[in-house]
């Protein structure tokens, strides 16, 4: 059952270095959905593929907010995800109370990184299985941050994480130097499209599967779902798909994360 | 004196309880007294006034502490805090000293964390604010009236903080005797010049006020100091001395 010996716990380091535990939880965020966090100059856009787990059931949300100025999107356990968006609530409105001023967002991430190193260095503990783009927008302007099981962060112009997210990725990269002077309108325009890159061949973005969310300048954090999305798709309505140069398809071939 | 016969027993190793009866111990009770926290200030100083002009916000405040027997001159009690923040503190020194240390530890972990963006004015005036009202809240106040100025966002900012932690924001204000006695002239002044009061009328506006308080108020001090804060930074200027005519208290 094991893949190998050195996976009991997380404070079991394997001969070649590694800490298969902690490596097992980058792999829960490849397994989630795909989410897309991309900026310009003035706003922070997250996008989101819902996933419904039968027929019957609503999709489950995608896109958490956390205060007027931040949001996230998730890809892996919900579960952990809300209890890290619970600390995140919690170290605004503390923020908000002492100071009354949002976080700023360079320090939210980084105390939530260090809440999540800790889990990783106890073996009566697991790392959260769970990514999280993190989008806001403080005095420094719109910020995307990624964060892994890992705990570790990274402060991005754009990023896609989840499944199949690896077209997404390099949908933004291909366009990476448009998205800084794009109009908002543009932003999601390529948000969609590289989100689309993410989903298999027979499904289509919808109305019921897409999430969308903007922060930036004199905008709160905004979330969009269901019919709220519909401008939104209708913007990239009509497109031939596989505008960003899809990669030869089947497993990701991501790099692991150390 | 709670305080003195605690120093008196404590200093000489007496512990009053373990060399009574339980009789004697309910007779002497008064002698075991409760801990106590500040009752009352010690080394006081005099009134900082205030007074947001057009585009920016003056702080003055003389220097130097008193009690009834001593006086300690020459004590600046206007602080630069960052290029937007500067507050002046009236009050019980000591208590003014130990904030003097906390905000400075505060400044420097929000430089730390926050890639070299500053703490704002407002920000400050907040935290301050909760500081105070905890501490009276647990029966220890911090024996201070505090104003926080600075820019913020490119506007004047004045926030007022008192020992018990109600806060305000406004755009002229007087701890202390010049409560009373300057913020009329302050008031005046704005109103005078409609709301757009240049610095110089600012200036000589909080100079009168500072006169007035010098004149009546014993435990004031002549020298003074002045803090500037415009958007190009903070600039206290200081000390400076007060010029009074006292050849009219002889008639």
């Amino acid at each position: 059952m094991y893949r190998n010996q050195y996976d009991n716990d997380v404070t079991v380091w394997s001969p070649q270095g590694r800490l298969h535990q902690v490596e097992y939880a980058m792999e829960a965020v490849k397994q989630g959905s795909a989410t897309i966090g991309l900026k310009n100059e003035d706003y922070a856009v997250l996008l989101a593929l819902k996933r419904a787990s039968s027929e019957l059931s609503a999709h489950q949300k995608k896109i958490i907010p956390i205060d007027l100025h931040v949001g996230v999107s998730l890809a892996g356990l919900t579960a952990d995800a809300r209890v890290l968006s619970k600390i995140m609530r919690n170290e605004c409105l503390n923020h908000r109370f002492a100071f009354d001023s949002p976080l700023r967002i360079a320090k939210l991430v980084s105390y939530m990184g260090n809440r999540m190193q800790s889990c990783t260095q106890g073996y009566d503990r697991r790392p959260y299985g769970v990514g999280l783009l993190i989008a806001g927008y403080d005095d420094s302007g719109p910020q995307i941050y990624q964060t892994c099981p890992s705990a570790n962060f990274y402060n991005c112009k754009a990023m896609a994480i989840g499944a199949r997210s690896q077209s997404a990725r390099t949908y933004l990269e291909n366009h990476l130097d448009e998205l800084k002077t794009a109009s908002l309108d543009d932003l999601l325009r390529h948000g969609l499209r590289g989100l689309r890159d993410c989903l298999p061949n027979d499904v289509e973005l919808s109305s019921k599967n897409v999430s969308i969310a903007i922060v930036g300048k004199d905008r709160n954090f905004t979330i969009y779902e269901d019919e709220g999305c519909e401008p939104f798709l209708a913007m990239i309505a009509g497109e031939d798909r596989g505008r960003g140069e899809r990669p030869p398809a089947a497993d990701d071939p991501e790099e692991m994360e150390r | 004196m709670a305080l003195m016969r605690d120093a008196i027993f404590h200093s000489e190793g007496f512990d009053p309880s373990s060399q009574m009866s339980p009789c004697a111990e309910t007779r002497n009770q008064s002698l075991v007294a409760p801990r106590q926290r500040t009752q009352e200030p010690t080394y006081m100083s005099g009134s900082v006034i205030g007074l947001c002009y057009e585009n920016g916000v003056l702080l003055a405040a003389d220097m130097g502490a008193t009690t009834r027997f001593t006086r300690i001159p020459h004590q600046p009690r206007i602080l630069k805090i960052n290029e937007n923040t500067m507050i002046g503190v009236s009050g019980d020194f000591a208590d003014f000293q130990y904030l003097e240390k906390i905000i400075e530890a505060k400044m420097i972990d929000e430089e730390r964390k926050n890639e070299g963006f500053q703490m704002k004015p407002r920000s400050l005036y907040v935290y301050l604010s909760r500081l105070l009202y905890q501490r009276r809240n647990n029966f220890n106040p911090l024996w201070t009236n505090i104003i926080v100025t600075g820019m913020q966002d490119g506007k004047p900012f004045m926030g007022v903080v008192d020992m018990i932690g109600t806060a305000f924001e406004t755009n002229l204000y007087s701890t202390g005797f010049g409560n009373y006695l300057g913020m009329g002239v302050m008031r005046e002044a704005v109103e005078k010049h409609d709301g757009k009061l240049p610095l110089q009328a600012a200036v000589e506006a909080l100079q009168s006020v500072l006169r007035v308080l010098y004149y009546r108020n014993t435990a004031a001090f002549p020298d003074y100091q002045i803090g500037n804060c415009t958007a190009s930074g903070v600039k206290i200027e200081g000390p400076m001395r007060i010029d009074s005519e006292w050849e009219i208290a002889k008639h």
